[in-house]
């Protein structure tokens, strides 16, 4: 049996012990190696899942 | 220190909704001031948000600011899940089977030079799918805050921009040159601003990018079915709703003006944008002109729908007997060709039943009549003569 999806999860110690996930951690790293003091990353609202999904979220 | 902020900008986007939004700003700026710029203990800051405000107005003298945005290459997977992550995800949950449905409806975001998948959306299907494999897709990116600000510039669109967007829902594509900064304040005062924050919002994506004048230039296009629908079942709307209090405006001064040209363009105009052919029986185009009519303060409008009532199919009159009256009178026609002829014939039915000596009788003295026929959504308009005295 899969790990169930985390929709409306957002602890993350929760989420990597019971969820399902996809690991992009190395990509902290490239960011930590490129010694930017402040990253602003301007993303995509459609995937916020704020607002987006609330009838799965308890 | 390592410092996280996610979403900076949602207090930014409230604020603007309610009306503080000078004063959110200064908030913001002040905090960000003390906390990324002036403080010695920060050895590292990650801040995420999706408009970007300008940098005057938030992040002043943040010289140390690195901006990574949807136009960078080298950051496309931070962005949403490669297309080699989709299928490793769907083929552990055993629903691989359904990967080109998944591509047709959430990929399609170009992040620099690399096509990703929207994250949020794929989970949501693979949920769904993972307990019915025949789970239809559908648009799971629906009432984020940003629709807001997309529904208030729509309203404030005109014919070109609908023309626009129109294009695009038929697959085509949209060159317009990138402004990344935006604030909200000065949304809605460049013409290239909805565009741009369309983009910047991710309801359009890029097909390619080039350079000239010393302005970058981006060819949009929608990235997904999903998006798609979004489009289709929102935008339009508000859209719609928007061109018609214009046009009702314009109508009435055609109308009052005995502008039967005018009449016919704006008339040929809004059914191309209302109808689809299986509307195009008579009681529709009834409905639909009464219903564009009625919108006006100035008259009063009466439909007569059954036949025999010995009344024309609608009357536009001013409250006042001594201001103005309209007769109108709609045919359908069989043909195209026939336009004319049947727009005709409806003046001359309003002369032979007397419909404007019925208006007479209740006091009208200014009494003008108008011969409508429609072809789906072709329509022609006759002014005929009026009654006077």
């Amino acid at each position: 049996m899969r790990k169930p999806l985390p929709i409306g999860v957002d602890n993350f110690k929760k989420v990597i012990k019971e969820y399902y996930y996809n690991d992009k951690s190395m990509l902290l790293k490239e960011l930590l190696d490129l010694k930017g003091e402040v990253n602003l990353f301007m993303s995509v609202p459609g995937y916020r899942e704020k607002g987006g999904y609330t009838d799965r979220r308890v | 220190m390592v410092i996280l902020i996610d979403e900076y900008d949602v207090p930014l986007e409230n604020a603007y909704f309610r009306g503080f939004y000078g004063q959110m700003v200064d908030f913001i700026r002040s905090l960000f001031e003390s906390v990324l710029k002036t403080n010695v203990y920060l050895q590292f800051a990650v801040i995420t948000g999706c408009l970007r405000i300008s940098k005057e107005s938030i992040f002043t003298g943040l010289n140390h600011l690195k901006i990574i945005s949807v136009l960078d290459r080298q950051y496309s997977e931070y962005f949403g899940f490669t297309e080699q992550e989709v299928q490793r995800m769907m083929a552990d949950y055993g629903v691989e089977s359904r990967f080109t449905v998944m591509k047709e409806w959430y990929d399609g975001y170009m992040f620099g030079d690399r096509e990703v998948y929207n994250p949020w959306s794929v989970i949501n299907y693979l949920y769904d799918l993972r307990t019915n494999i025949d789970a239809f897709p559908r648009p799971y990116w629906v009432n984020t805050s940003s629709n807001d600000i997309i529904k208030d510039m729509v309203y404030k669109a005109d014919r070109e921009t609908k023309g626009h967007i129109e294009t695009l829902l038929e697959g085509g594509t949209l060159e317009v040159p990138v402004h990344e900064e935006i604030t909200y304040e000065d949304m809605h005062s460049r013409g290239g601003n909805l565009w741009n924050f369309l983009y910047f919002t991710g309801y359009l994506t890029k097909k390619s990018e080039s350079f000239r004048n010393s302005s970058i230039f981006l060819q949009l296009r929608i990235p997904n079915v999903e998006v798609k629908t979004i489009y289709q079942n929102t935008i339009m709307g508000w859209l719609r709703q928007t061109i018609e209090k214009q046009d009702f405006r314009d109508l009435y001064h055609a109308m009052e003006e005995g502008d039967a040209e005018k009449m016919q363009d704006i008339l040929g105009g809004l059914l191309f944008s209302t109808i689809s052919f299986y509307d195009s029986v008579e009681s529709f185009y009834h409905g639909f002109l009464a219903g564009i009519l009625s919108q006006s303060q100035d008259y009063l409008v009466k439909s007569n729908r059954e036949s025999g009532s010995g009344r024309s199919d609608l009357m536009v009159k001013s409250p006042s007997l001594r201001g103005r009256s309209f007769i109108l009178e709609l045919k359908i026609s069989e043909h195209i060709d026939n336009l004319g002829k049947d727009a005709d014939r409806a003046l001359e039915q309003i002369y032979e039943k007397k419909y404007r000596e019925k208006l007479r009788a209740e006091g009208y003295r200014k009494i003008d009549c108008y011969g409508i026929s429609f072809y789906r959504k072709d329509c022609e308009v006759r002014f005929g003569k009026r009654l006077e005295g």
